[in-house]
């Protein structure tokens, strides 16, 4: 059984269809490539899985139940813990203090508990929770930093540290290796590859595609709107109906 | 360790100071004392509301709310004060809840507007519904606190009084912002999406804020209503909400003491130009203007502003 299903999925913007009834599937402890040209929808995927936004038709199964439809804070406490394009981040905060914030799902409490502390060791425990998050990432020597100040790949192990104290079942990647130098995006693809090997299944949504082929276990090839193909990383390369449509028809290797 | 029992120290000897003030202070000193004690504590709940980003102009009729619900209670159904109290909080907390449905389905500039549409209404119908709220000369001649055979009447017990309240509520107002709550509102602020994809219902926060933050001020309206004996709809108009306003900004709303600060400094001031009537919005007006120039980031900013300075001039950017 897939961890994720992706059943039928259509996504109408006024008279556009930014997703016209997409169908694939994630399987456990994968590390799932979407890929595609700019305005393939693959965003627009991202935001119906994760909850930002709800799809026109289809549905969304994790796990054999549904969660088409549900607010994002709901699918994240079901496993599901998406990143942003970009660096998003507490950009205030220091490291400690955004990590800490991830671990909100196991360490949540209500104004009374806070007041009298009995939440204590609840606060303990994701304190350390956060603290495994940020040296699996290799930021300890940076936890009382400022975000902002960061430089960019550890903004970027940052941002996956934060979705990682969330205790993911589901990690969806936007992006994270955007305007990285290779060897920012070597330490990253081995960071990648590490999160996976902890048992966590990855979605990914990548331009760079060094490290989609060399990440992904499986593909779906996504150009407007539709699923253009699937497969393994090699049979996708080699798909001519991708060369074309993805690579503008010119020879690739 | 240190910093924190020096923290403990300041606080127990202003704490110290305001116990033996009042009895070097005249009569009228003695009720601005105790407006402004008042204040301290609305500004500090309004900055409970703010902690997430949504700035409301509804926060001065949640007081009128709080004032209203005590006065009443005591006045018509023979309430004691220490029953109609908390209750003039849990009213106005929950007048914020029931609001929050319709004013949560925006923010920003579209929630200050809303808010201070919805606070407009309440505060008309104080105007309009003579019965029970008494229209626009609102209730008058509401009966003062009494414990143990205390009457709170005059200003020296009722300041005693006040300064026990208020303290106790700046300490949980304090201890909920430090907490992992507080934590939390600060994540709804700044990063409103990051916040809902690792599972924070940013609703629910905004909502806590608005509630808690509207209870505490419940509780400033009461404690205002009984010193003065009335209550009307004008002392909760939005004349008063740009006073709160004013003070968070010339503070500063970065630090918890910095919107306190801002009440106090500001209120000396306009206590000292009281003989100059008519100028005295214009001063008021001068001074917000001069601090959002010169010291953007509020009163709060000034010790490490001037810290740097006698270091000698330090470029801004500088890193530790």
């Amino acid at each position: 059984m897939s961890m994720l299903q992706v059943k039928n999925v259509s996504k109408q913007f006024g008279g556009l269809a930014a997703l016209d009834n997409v169908n694939f599937s994630v399987e456990k402890e994968h590390i799932h490539g979407l890929i595609g040209p700019n305005g393939a929808g693959k965003s627009t995927m991202f935001k119906i899985i994760s909850g930002f936004s709800s799809p026109t038709a289809g549905s969304i199964i994790f796990n054999d139940s549904s969660i088409t439809g549900l607010k994002s804070s709901r699918i994240a406490e079901a496993g599901i813990i998406r990143t942003f394009q970009q660096t998003t981040l507490f950009h205030e905060m220091t490291v400690f203090e955004n990590v800490l914030i991830g671990t909100h799902n196991s360490s949540r409490t209500n104004i009374l508990s806070a007041l009298i502390g009995s939440d204590r060791k609840r606060q303990q425990s994701a304190k350390n929770h956060a603290m495994e998050a940020i040296r699996f990432m290799g930021l300890e020597d940076r936890m009382h930093q400022i975000a902002s100040e960061l430089p960019l790949g550890s903004k970027r192990a940052l941002v996956i540290a934060v979705a990682l104290s969330a205790k993911p079942r589901l990690l969806l990647l936007d992006e994270p290796f955007a305007g990285m130098n290779p060897e920012e995006t070597n330490t990253m693809m081995a960071l990648t590859e590490k999160v996976r090997q902890s048992g966590i299944t990855i979605i990914l949504v990548e331009h760079d595609m060094k490290a989609v082929m060399g990440l992904c276990d499986r593909l779906t090839v996504l150009n407007f709107g539709k699923v253009l193909a699937q497969g393994t990383p090699k049979e996708v390369r080699n798909n001519p109906e991708v060369i074309n449509a993805y690579l503008g028809g010119g020879k690739s290797t | 360790m240190l910093a924190k029992h020096r923290t403990l120290m300041t606080i127990v000897l202003i704490l110290a100071g305001l116990l033996i003030l009042p009895h070097y202070l005249k009569y009228h000193q003695q009720d601005f004392l105790i407006f402004l004690v008042v204040n301290v504590l609305v500004v500090a709940s309004y900055r409970l509301v703010t902690l997430t980003g949504e700035w409301s102009l509804i926060h001065a009729v949640m007081m009128g709310i709080g004032a209203y619900t005590s006065g009443m209670l005591t006045k018509f159904l023979d309430f004691s004060f220490w029953i109609s109290l908390p209750l003039a909080g849990v009213v106005a907390g929950l007048t914020a809840a029931l609001l929050s449905f319709p004013l949560f389905r925006t923010t920003q500039f579209y929630f200050l507007i809303g808010s201070f549409a919805a606070g407009e209404a309440i505060r008309l119908s104080w105007i309009h519904f003579i019965r029970p709220f008494g229209g626009t000369s609102g209730i008058s001649a509401l009966p003062s606190p009494e414990l143990l055979g205390i009457d709170f009447l005059e200003p020296i017990p009722y300041f005693y009084l006040t300064l026990a309240i208020v303290t106790a509520c700046l300490v949980i107002l304090y201890r909920i912002e430090k907490s992992r709550i507080g934590l939390t509102l600060h994540a709804v602020h700044w990063q409103a999406p990051l916040a809902e994809s690792v599972g924070i219902n940013t609703w629910n926060y905004r909502t806590l804020a608005f509630t808690t933050g509207s209870m505490f001020v419940g509780i400033a309206g009461a404690l205002k209503v009984h010193y003065i004996g009335t209550v009307t709809p004008n002392q909760y108009g939005i004349g008063f909400m740009v006073f709160i306003l004013i003070w968070l900004i010339v503070g500063g709303y970065k630090t918890f003491y910095g919107a306190i600060l801002g009440v106090i400094i500001l209120s000396i001031l306009d206590e000292m130009f009281r003989e100059l009537e008519v100028i005295r919005p214009a001063v008021y007006g001068a001074v917000l203007i001069l601090f959002i120039l010169y010291l953007p980031d509020g009163l709060e900013s000034l010790p490490q502003k001037i810290a740097s300075r006698i270091k000698g001039a330090s470029p801004k950017g500088s890193h530790s």
